[in-house]
């Protein structure tokens, strides 16, 4: 009898394990298998360029505005377009894509690596058949150029005007970071300090303490909780974090404190919490489709020779932006020259809930 | 002086209720607005779990197992429920909190049985479970959040609302403990866990069942886990895949505070009460008192070795002062 209701209760675990997952977990299938792009060749002929670009792995909505963005810059210049997801997301799923793209025979590949090193191999593959290659989202050893979404000092000047804005121009502020140790972070403070210690603009903000919620919500809950006691005169929270806004926005909310929230998130997290009259007027983010694109603008440079990667060249997107080539900043993973995006993306009240949908 | 009163003069759970006001003591000397009803409100609020929990746990410990996988067992439970709150599939709040609970029972079960059945030992197969259940997390998400927007309001409303001046969630962490408290000092099944705990030969002689008893414990323990599941995501509003990552060495510290004892057979509900107490107010109030962050886990780890060393020092004595007595 016991071990029937043992293997019952096993049974239970494992249905329940099946079930809900079925619904939500993204299907692994991609939308478009490796094998497909195999049966899709568009060899260059004459002057036609075919890009390709390789996401993290299908499903995630992130990665498929990502290449979106990437297939609409690359038609707009006439260029064939081909988008390819990993089976899943591993290096190894992206090493079996890029042998089929040189196969194929394309003119550039834009990768959104998903190992710092292991790609380095196929990657000078493909760079000996005069393949270009840059990488986007995140780097990797062996690519020419990584289409930087987040430049360090970009990130830090709109948390200080987000901090300046929201606070009126005067007044308490914090910060609630991750952890103590995390590299973006600690290099996104460091430079909000460059900042407002060098413009005047910002004398008149106080910036009052840093505290550290781990990523954690009930770390991130306690730590907001005590800033606004220790703090009464406190006028803006920054937190860049994703983790972090939400909880400190959760608790503004939740004791209906006056206090603002700036930084950034995600914006499915942040609904309700973005908006006017919300703890969160507005918040940050990268936008994946312009991400896609500079990738595009990026690969064509290279192809016209407006660039060959090297530190200090500028070229002009036919969007009309230039986008000058600065150094690799290996601290925070960054191992390849590199291009920066823009500012990040603003989310608030009359955006937030259409990029809800999209991550 | 009453017999009553000396017995609880000396008892360890008073001396772990000294070591409590000395610690609130030194905070509010540190921050006047630490002993406030804002601050004491969130104390309670946030660790309501957390002091919830320490209750499964004392059982588990007191029949000699441990439970490591607790923590995941919180998330993949509130995460079920959050993702069929997503779907649409659960629309009230109660039935949220029953699947959370649900899903504890079940994974408790698993453990429990892998225990009791398997003959693995309770470190190992509850260290399994906590990868084990952190995974099916991560798989029924798809490595997503649940945000406030999937979560239905009335859920949210109840988990952060309060009834009496006293928050929801505390609330059923009253009812909880008076419901332990009661089971584990007058009834048979409460004797029993001591029992199987401080002596399994005699308790087996004695004709009790002890692998029903763990299989029991063991998923009381996951019920509570699975209810701080919805707990958790109805008061943060969002159900993530890494929640209450490491939470289990907390409420295990909480226990061992309250003087419960690792190789089973001994410890209290009011110990376990001042022990979760201690821990709530240790990590809610570190970062009042104005120290360093980089200081704050070493003074935690330190104020719950403070506080361990003075109840086994309490107790000694007090070992030493009945056994002196029974000489005379």
């Amino acid at each position: 009898m016991k071990k029937i209701i043992a293997l019952l209760v096993v049974l239970m675990m494992v249905l329940a394990a099946c079930g809900p997952g079925a619904a939500p977990a993204p299907a692994p299938a991609a939308p478009q298998a490796p094998a497909e792009g195999q049966a899709d060749p568009a060899p260059a002929d004459g002057g036609d360029l075919t890009f390709a670009i390789i996401t993290k792995s299908a499903g995630n909505p992130f990665m498929e505005r990502m290449a979106s963005g990437f297939e609409t810059a690359a038609a707009a210049m006439g260029i064939n377009a081909v988008v390819q997801h990993p089976v899943d997301t591993t290096a190894e799923a992206q090493i079996t894509v890029i042998n089929s793209l040189v196969a194929q025979g394309v003119d550039g590949i834009a990768v959104a690596a998903n190992d710092p090193n292991a790609l380095e191999s196929a990657l000078q593959a493909a760079r000996d058949q005069g393949i270009t290659i840059v990488t986007l989202d995140s780097d990797t050893a062996g690519s020419s150029m990584f289409v930087n979404q987040a430049g360090v000092f970009e990130v830090a000047q709109v948390l200080v005007d987000s901090a300046y804005d929201m606070s009126g121009g005067s007044g308490q502020f914090a910060v609630l970071s991750a952890t103590s140790v995390a590299t973006n972070q600690n290099a996104w403070i460091a430079a909000m300090e460059e900042i407002i210690a060098g413009d005047s603009r910002y004398a008149n903000l106080e910036w009052v303490t840093t505290v550290f919620g781990d990523d954690e919500l009930q770390r991130s809950f306690d730590e907001t909780q005590s800033l606004l006691i220790n703090f009464p005169e406190l006028r803006v929270i920054v937190a860049p974090t994703t983790v972090g806004i939400m909880a400190a926005a959760q608790v503004v909310m939740q004791q209906g404190s006056d206090v603002l929230v700036a930084g950034l998130g995600l914006p499915s997290e942040m609904v309700g919490l973005v908006g006017d009259d919300l703890p969160c007027p507005y918040m940050y983010l990268w936008n994946p489709i312009e991400l896609g694109e500079v990738a595009a603008y990026a690969l064509n440079a290279f192809k016209q020779g407006d660039t060959t990667g090297d530190v200090g060249q500028s070229f002009t997107a036919p969007n009309g932006n230039t986008f000058t080539v600065i150094a690799a900043a290996p601290e925070v993973g960054i191992v390849n020259a590199q291009i920066i995006v823009g500012l990040p993306f603003r989310f608030d009240g009359d955006n937030i809930a259409e990029w809800a949908l999209v991550y | 002086m009453s017999v009553g009163l000396r017995k609880i003069l000396r008892s360890r759970e008073f001396s772990l209720f000294l070591v409590l006001v000395v610690l609130c003591i030194v905070i509010q000397s540190r921050n006047p607005q630490f002993l406030t009803a804002t601050v004491i409100d969130s104390i309670l609020r946030n660790y309501s779990y957390t002091i919830l929990m320490a209750t499964g746990m004392l059982m588990v410990l007191l029949v000699g197992g441990i439970d490591i996988s607790v923590g995941s067992t919180l998330a993949l439970s509130g995460m079920t429920s959050a993702l069929l709150m997503r779907h649409g599939v659960i629309e009230s709040a109660f039935l949220a909190y029953m699947v959370s609970l649900g899903v504890g029972i079940l994974c408790g079960l698993m453990v429990g049985l892998v225990i009791t059945k398997g003959k693995v030992l309770p470190i190992i197969a509850s260290l399994g479970f906590m990868y084990v259940f952190r995974g099916m997390t991560f798989f029924i998400s798809g490595g997503q959040w649940v945000g406030m927007q999937h979560l239905l309001p009335e859920f949210r409303a109840f988990s952060q609302g309060a009834a009496l001046g006293i928050s929801n969630l505390l609330w059923i962490t009253i009812v909880v403990y008076i419901l332990v408290f009661i089971m584990l000092g007058w009834t048979r099944t409460g004797r029993q866990i001591y029992a199987v705990g401080s002596n399994p030969e005699a308790a087996m002689v004695s004709g009790i069942r002890s692998d029903n008893i763990k299989l029991f414990v063991y998923a009381f323990n996951g019920a509570l886990a699975g209810i701080s599941g919805a707990m958790f995501v109805g008061f943060y509003a969002s159900a993530q895949n890494n929640s209450a990552m490491g939470l289990e060495l907390d409420i295990i510290a909480a226990c061992v505070i309250g003087g419960v004892s690792l190789k089973g057979g001994q410890g209290t509900i009011p110990g376990v009460l001042l022990g979760a107490l201690m821990i709530a107010v240790i990590n809610r109030s570190l970062s009042l008192t104005g120290i360093d962050p980089f200081w704050q886990q070493a003074l935690k780890g330190a104020v719950i070795l403070i506080a361990v060393t003075t109840n086994i020092l309490v107790q000694r004595r007090a070992t030493r002062l009945s056994l002196a007595r029974r000489e005379i």
